[in-house]
Parts: structure tokens; C-alpha cells; sequence
């Protein structure tokens, strides 16, 4: 019988990863971020440095906006036994562009990556990277929402 | 959020080729004001219409290009422009007898480089009356600006902002909206007293959001059991970051991971 990791067995690894829970006993609560940028995100990359983030201005704040964080602060866990794979997803990002349009300057952002919480922006280590299909800009007063942002092992 | 009126400005000129309308910007979001001049004839056009010192958008330009008719221009002031008090100055190319600016204020608009979600549609003709649909959704709100020639007077069917004329003989300026229901939406004005006038039509739209749900960063992920290896027996494995330590007595156990290696030796002493 060859060898495998059961579907609760990836729940329980993405609990210890991201939520450092283990079957929902917190451990602490620090958050994540999600931030926008207009580069082209990799398995290579490591820290926040290595993306080009959109300007920021008008309602987006460099660095991004704090998700979910650990400590059963994600929105959905899921362990699917038929299409064999655990999930967590995340809780609804939303920004409201306010007194211009977001990015306030250059192009639109293209993905949406998710950060760690070091102090120092440019440290922050990234963790997966979420297509958003293409550049993205909004105007004064609209919004922008990115929903069921999800990692997964399968 | 919807798009509400918020006031109306309005000035009427005699012979002259220049005039100031003033107004206060309120200090609502997503502002929009919109600026209509109407003009007795074609010939003598508009040469520029400025908002601190900022030229304004012009959305349309049109009329009866005949004798002295009813002749338009619209537009709009810069998206950006602050609030407060300010002043409209128009300057045309030549002195004319009698014209009047309209300007209306909104907020709730579409801050985009253009708040206007269909083409211009534009009527003119000698009839008493004038309807005019245009298509919108139900976020946006048609708008319309007429000149009006001659002493005429209009009954409008819907919402009338400004409806400034000038002294005989008259030249009017006539803004009104209607709010958007579906498509079409037909704005009315009856009983002209008589014949020529231009009328523009447009639709404001409500700012776009948008959502996306992007597919999730899935990662795939196994565990396998490699060589196990018994005896003394020395393996080399060609993957990357391997690290292998020969076993003395015993055996050898490797477990090879998707994306590092690691080599756990057990050995009997």
C-alpha cells in the first residue's frame, strides 16, 4: 500500500501552519496580510521584498490588509474526503477606494499575495499567492473585494 | 450608494463674450457638476470654460447650424476639483447678444475618467415638444441639458434643476434628470410655445465594485518510502539537498519528502 497523508492529516497541517492551532486549541492569535501587487509571484520568493506592490493611497495602506489570523480566526477549515484535500479559507478582504481611485498612481494589481506579520513590511515572509485574472483598479468610492481566498493541500 | 442632487447655479448674459457664474462645491463624495451653456447661434462659439483656472471636460457640443437657432455645449468640471467656493468663467469667441449658463451639482457619481455610462443622445428639431429615451440601470440617473430658442417655454416631465433665460430675445438654458428604472427611460418636455431647440442626454453611473474569488493556492503534498537499504551498503541518491550518511550495522531508512530530503539513519550500536 504506498504511502500518503490522510485528508484530516492536511487539515491538522494547515491548523499547526496557519492558525497554530491543533483541532481548534488556539495557541496564539498573530495575524496575516493580505497585500496587492503588480508583479508576477513564484514558488521562489520568500519575503515581501522580492514583490512590486501598488502604490498606496486612497483607502489601501502599504503592507496590506490584516486577514484572518491564528487562532480559529480563519473563515471556512474544510477536510473533503471525496476530492481528497484540506483547506483553509480565509474571511472576505475588502478595500474602499476613498478621495481617488486605488492604486492611486501606476498599474492595477494583478495578484494578491499573502504575508506573514514581521514587523517591517519588506520582512514579511510570503506565504502563497492568489491570481486575480487581471489588473485591477477601482474608482473614488468603489469597492474591491477578493473572496474565499483559500490554500489547500491535496 | 446613489447619485443625489445637490444644488443648481445659473447665470443669464447679454452682449458680451465673457461671464463668471459662481458656486459652491459642497464638501459630499463622488462629485460631479455638470455645466451647460446655450447659445442663440452657432457662429459665435464657445472658446473656453474654466473652473479655477482648470479648463473643463467638454462632453458635447451642438445645435441648428442655421441663422440664430439654438446652439449647446456641455461639460463637465475636474473630477478632483476641491470643495468650496469657486468661480465658472466662460469665454466665447465673439460678443453675442443673449445666452445663459446652467450648472448642476451631484454627488454619489462614478469617479472613473468618464461618469458617463452611454452615449450622448441628442435631439433637435422644430416640433413643441420633445421626448427623449435613453437606455440606464437602475444605479444611474439621465440627465439632460436643452438650449431653447426664442421665448420658448418647457413643461418638463421630469425633475427640472435650472431653467434660466435670458431677456428678450430669449435664449434659455433647461436641465433636468430623470432616475434610472430600466430601458428605456424617457424624459418629457411639452407645450413649447413655438419651434428650435437642441437638447444633450446622457446617464451618470453609481462607482463599479468589483469582487473576485481567485482560485486557491493549493499545494500538493505525499509521503513515500524510498530505499531501505539493509546492511552496509552505501546509496548515492541523485536528488537535490541530500544528505546521506552510510550505516555501520543495521539499516538505513529514507524518507523522500516532495521538496527536501531527509535522511533519518538508524543505526545499531
Amino acid at each position: 500500500m504506498a504511502s500518503g497523508i490522510t485528508n484530516r492529516g492536511k487539515l491538522r497541517l494547515l491548523e499547526m501552519a496557519l492558525d497554530n492551532t491543533w483541532n481548534d486549541s488556539v495557541i496564539d492569535s498573530s495575524p496575516f496580510f493580505i497585500a496587492l501587487v503588480t508583479n508576477t509571484p513564484d514558488a521562489d520568493d520568500n519575503t515581501f521584498a522580492d514583490m512590486t506592490e501598488i502604490a498606496a493611497g486612497n483607502g489601501y495602506t502599504s503592507g496590506g490588509a490584516e486577514a484572518a489570523g491564528r487562532g480559529l480566526g480563519w473563515d471556512t477549515e474544510t477536510e473533503d474526503d471525496t476530492n481528497d484535500y484540506g483547506e483553509f479559507q480565509l474571511a472576505d478582504i475588502a478595500w474602499t477606494a476613498s478621495g481617488g481611485a486605488i492604486p492611486s498612481s501606476g498599474g492595477g494589481a494583478t495578484y494578491a499575495v499573502l504575508l506573514d506579520d514581521h514587523a517591517t513590511v519588506n520582512s514579511r515572509e510570503v506565504i502563497a499567492w492568489f491570481d486575480l485574472t487581471s489588473a485591477r483598479s477601482i474608482g473614488d468610492g468603489a469597492q474591491l473585494t477578493l473572496q474565499d481566498l483559500a490554500i489547500r493541500l491535496t | 450608494m446613489a447619485i443625489s442632487f445637490v444644488a443648481a447655479s445659473s447665470v443669464r448674459v447679454a452682449n458680451s463674450n465673457y461671464a463668471q457664474l459662481a458656486h459652491t462645491i459642497s464638501s459630499g463624495s463622488d462629485i460631479l457638476l455638470l455645466v451647460a451653456i446655450a447659445l442663440t447661434t452657432h457662429e459665435n462659439r464657445v472658446s473656453s470654460v474654466t473652473w479655477g483656472g482648470t479648463e473643463l471636460t467638454q462632453h458635447h457640443e451642438g445645435g441648428e447650424n442655421q441663422g440664430d437657432k439654438a446652439w449647446i455645449w456641455v461639460g463637465t468640471i475636474p473630477l478632483d476639483a476641491a470643495s468650496g467656493a469657486g468661480t465658472l468663467v466662460v469665454t466665447l469667441t465673439s460678443s453675442v447678444g443673449r445666452w445663459c449658463i446652467g450648472l448642476c451639482e451631484y454627488t454619489g457619481v462614478s469617479q472613473a475618467a468618464d461618469p458617463f455610462r452611454n452615449s450622448a443622445v441628442t435631439n433637435s428639431g422644430v416640433n413643441p415638444s420633445y421626448s427623449l429615451a435613453t437606455a440606464t440601470d437602475s444605479d444611474g440617473l439621465a440627465v439632460s441639458a436643452a438650449a431653447l430658442n426664442s421665448g420658448k417655454d418647457a413643461t418638463p416631465g421630469d425633475t427640472e434643476r435650472v431653467d434660466q433665460a435670458s431677456a428678450s430675445p430669449t435664449q434659455r438654458i433647461h436641465m433636468m434628470e430623470a432616475s434610472g428604472t430600466g430601458s428605456p427611460v424617457t424624459m418629457n418636455a411639452s407645450n413649447f410655445a413655438d419651434d428650435t431647440f437642441y437638447v444633450w442626454v446622457n446617464c451618470l453611473q453609481v462607482p463599479q465594485n468589483i469582487t473576485i474569488t481567485p482560485a486557491q493556492a493549493e499545494v500538493v503534498t505525499s509521503a513515500s518510502v524510498g530505499t531501505v537499504i539493509e546492511g552496509t551498503d552505501t546509496i548515492i541518491i541523485g536528488r537535490t539537498a541530500s544528505v546521506i550518511a552510510t550505516a555501520r550495522v543495521g539499516a538505513v531508512a529514507v524518507i523522500e519528502p516532495i521538496r527536501a530530503d531527509l535522511i533519518m539513519n538508524v543505526t545499531e550500536q
